[in-house]
């Protein structure tokens, strides 16, 4: 009776992650409902937007002091949207937030894809190597060698221009950093706020010449919002004139005279670098980085990771019962179905096995919006994990009706019972005892993969812990600590697979 | 006549189980069906209940009658008559292993027949004493002997008070000892006056328990009458 209760509350659970969005219907007026959410990747943020490493529950950063700000002004509260940085862009034309700030750079590109504000910041990029490299002074030394940097950024895009550069790139900007101290890269080519703060406290690491190229940091809006992307732009040039902007950037150690040239009446969109012409050279204001803090207490983190765990746990579990009833279904229809029925669930099972999870995600989320289908995160996260595992739980399910001896379904027929009444009675009571271990298996399997819906903007265990380790350089710590919670979700279910496994031995 | 099968044919894989097979059943008559193996015994009787389909002829049980000519909902419905009319017993028994003597006996008279969970376990608690199982309600398959599983098989078919008993070489997967308890439980059926058909190629069993022989050979039915006349001394 529990396993029923518990079935009806997750169906619930599902259902609502179903129906309700995570963002509501769009508001008459901009910012109707007093929340200003904002796009940005809080893992490995810092300085712009990341969790205070002292005091991980709260979001820091010169941009969520720009984003508090403009929220103020406008009447709203501001609302972090956490994605993955390359995913902001379409994230926010989907509607999952009002705006994207996160040291998005102009680009060409860009600009077709959204609307932007003027620009609250001009940096340049810094050339990164090793403490004691000698061949390299600057981005024409690069010729044949391999060069981190951030996946979509404009300084990818001015490492295609150098002829002979390999060109890696990251879905973060801790681990390039990570990889040239250890060797795995010769440089990093970065945005110099980001060089400063990552690599300035590293005594491995140094800069390569001075810093160099031109870019914009602004605000991307909806190109269908024009009414907030006046507000917005509004309340940015406010804080450009009465100074607040400039304080912001000076607590955090990035204002320097360049920036004046932003709230000059012509303030120029040029694309980038050399082209763009010598400016007044940018700097920090004394090339000192924010230092990093490290945490006085693991423990501390601990809520956090329990919060992901908790996603973790309730999408799988809400995932997995899906799962399971849809692979019922398809296993039934592939066993009994008339011929076109058939096939088209034996396709099904066919096309999901053959194609990586990653790609349906990205399919029922970003995707599926072309068509005008717009599935809020947890919708789609549910979606894609249950239908993705159904195929297989239907392949345990049609191996398991299949194992039941012939003789089972000739003397229930032979009692007159129905094809139905057969399944139902003598059929599918035998096949859960041997797809229950399996099955438990593979909800073991499903705590792990569910990792994958952080690409969709959810926040699981194991986003949870990139984005708190990258803030804190801990990934050892909090590395072993999300394992062990991973493992406190996994190893009940172990225990419980083995003892169905020996139930289901003993049954005959 | 309980039941007819009048010139049964099948083909399965190129090659001809049944050849134009026959049988005939008055109520109250016990019939064994003998033969060597490979001679369609079995497919005979799975015929007379629609389990096996065939490709000519007809099989009547009393008045429905079962041919390949049917259209296929018909045949479904009609299927299923026969079925309440004729119980069956295999030769490996075909427990239900997830469910205990007397639910295994209760499971066809509630859901199929329509009884309340009470009146069905009543009975087949009534029709397990008759095979002397009185003591074992409660087992589950696993932990009943063979003669005893065959024993339970036959008060599940018996439950569903059919017309008549099919079975399908009852005792041939029994150690002796258990043969003959399983063969006296059908002794008693016949003595009180059931009708069977008896598939075996047990020759002691055709003659302790059935009042006529018929024997087959190569899909057909070749030969009827007494146990002595087909069985000899």
């Amino acid at each position: 009776m529990t396993a029923t209760r518990l079935a009806a509350v997750l169906l619930a659970l599902l259902l609502r992650a179903l129906a309700s969005p995570v963002h509501a219907a769009p508001p008459p007026g901009p910012l109707a409902d007093g929340v200003l959410s904002y796009g940005a990747d809080a893992e490995g943020g810092a300085p712009y937007v990341f969790y205070d490493p002292g005091d991980p529950g709260r979001l820091v950063g010169f941009e969520v002091e720009i984003v508090e700000e403009i929220a103020s002004r406008l009447g709203a509260k501001p609302q972090l949207r956490q994605n993955a940085w390359e995913s902001l862009i379409p994230a926010l034309n989907r509607g999952d937030s009002d705006i994207a700030v996160n040291g998005i750079e102009l680009t060409d590109g860009r600009l077709r894809e959204a609307a932007f504000t003027r620009p609250y910041y001009l940096f340049q990029q810094q050339l990164t190597v090793r403490a004691d490299e000698t061949r390299i002074k600057s981005r024409r030394d690069l010729a044949g060698l391999r060069v981190g940097t951030l996946i979509g950024s404009l300084a990818q895009e001015l490492l295609g221009e150098v002829p002979g550069v390999q060109t890696v790139t990251y879905p973060g900007v801790l681990e390039p950093y990570e990889d040239l101290a250890s060797g795995r890269i010769d440089a990093v080519f970065l945005d110099l706020p980001i060089a400063a703060y990552y690599a300035g406290s590293n005594p491995r690491l140094k800069p390569a010449g001075p810093p160099e190229g031109e870019g914009y940091y602004a605000i991307a809006v909806k190109r269908s919002d024009p009414e907030l992307l006046a507000a917005v732009d509004g309340a940015l040039a406010g804080m450009m004139l009465d100074g607040t902007l400039k304080r912001i950037l000076e607590r955090w150690k990035l204002w320097n005279p360049a920036q004046l040239r932003l709230s000059a009446p012509a303030a120029g969109l040029s694309r980038t670098g050399e082209a763009a012409g010598p400016g007044t050279p940018v700097q920090t204001a004394d090339g000192a980085p924010v230092p990093l803090r490290k945490p006085d207490s693991w423990w501390k983190y601990l809520p956090h990771l329990l919060k992901g765990a908790g996603m973790t746990f309730a999408l799988s579990a809400v995932s997995m019962a899906f799962a399971v009833t849809l692979g019922l279904g398809i296993a039934l229809v592939r066993l009994y179905g008339g011929a076109a029925a058939r096939a088209g669930a034996t396709a099904y099972v066919e096309i999901v096995r053959g194609t990586p999870l990653l790609i349906q995600l990205y399919l029922l989320y970003y995707g599926l919006p072309a068509l005008g289908v717009k599935l809020p995160a947890l919708g789609a996260a549910v979606l894609g994990l249950g239908l993705n595992y159904a195929a297989f739980e239907s392949e345990i399910y049609r191996a398991g009706i299949l194992s039941i001896p012939r003789g089972q379904t000739e003397a229930a027929e032979s009692l007159g019972m129905t094809r139905w009444q057969t399944l139902r009675f003598v059929l599918l009571p035998q096949t859960v005892r041997t797809v229950l271990p399996p099955v438990t298996n593979d909800f073991i399997a499903m705590l792990k993969d569910s990792s994958l819906v952080s690409v969709i903007t959810v926040v699981e265990l194991t986003k949870a812990y990139s984005i708190h380790a990258a803030a804190t350089f801990s990934y050892l710590e909090l590395g072993l600590m999300s394992a062990g919670l991973y493992l406190l979700m996994s190893l009940p279910l172990s225990r419980l697979s083995r003892r169905l496994e020996r139930r289901a031995r003993f049954a005959d | 006549m309980l039941i007819e099968a009048r010139e049964i044919r099948k083909r399965a894989g190129g090659a001809a189980i049944l050849d134009g097979a026959s049988l005939s059943v008055v109520r109250g008559e016990t019939v064994a069906v003998v033969g060597p193996s490979g001679a369609g015994k079995s497919t005979l009787l799975r015929c007379l209940n629609g389990l096996v389909p065939f490709d000519s002829g007809a099989v009547l049980v009393d008045g429905l009658e079962l041919s390949p000519e049917l259209h296929p909902a018909e045949r479904t419905r009609r299927v299923l008559a026969v079925r309440r009319r004729l119980g069956m017993v295999f030769q490996e028994f075909n427990l239900f292993p997830h469910l205990t003597a007397l639910e295994n006996a209760a499971l066809g008279p509630r859901e199929v027949l329509g009884l309340s969970a009470r009146e069905a376990e009543e009975r087949a608690a009534r029709y397990l004493e008759r095979v002397h199982l009185g003591d074992k309600l409660h087992a589950r398959p696993a932990e009943l002997s063979g003669g005893q599983r065959q024993r339970v098989a036959i008060a599940r078919a018996l439950a569903m008070e059919p017309a008549a008993l099919l079975l399908d070489e009852p005792t041939s997967a029994l150690d002796p000892a258990l043969k003959a308890e399983v063969a006296a439980v059908i002794g008693e059926l016949r003595a009180d006056g059931l009708t069977m058909v008896i598939v075996t190629h047990e020759y002691e069993l055709a003659r302790r328990t059935a009042g006529r022989v018929v024997e087959m050979a190569a899909g057909r039915t070749v030969r009827s009458g007494t146990p002595a006349e087909i069985l000899g001394g």
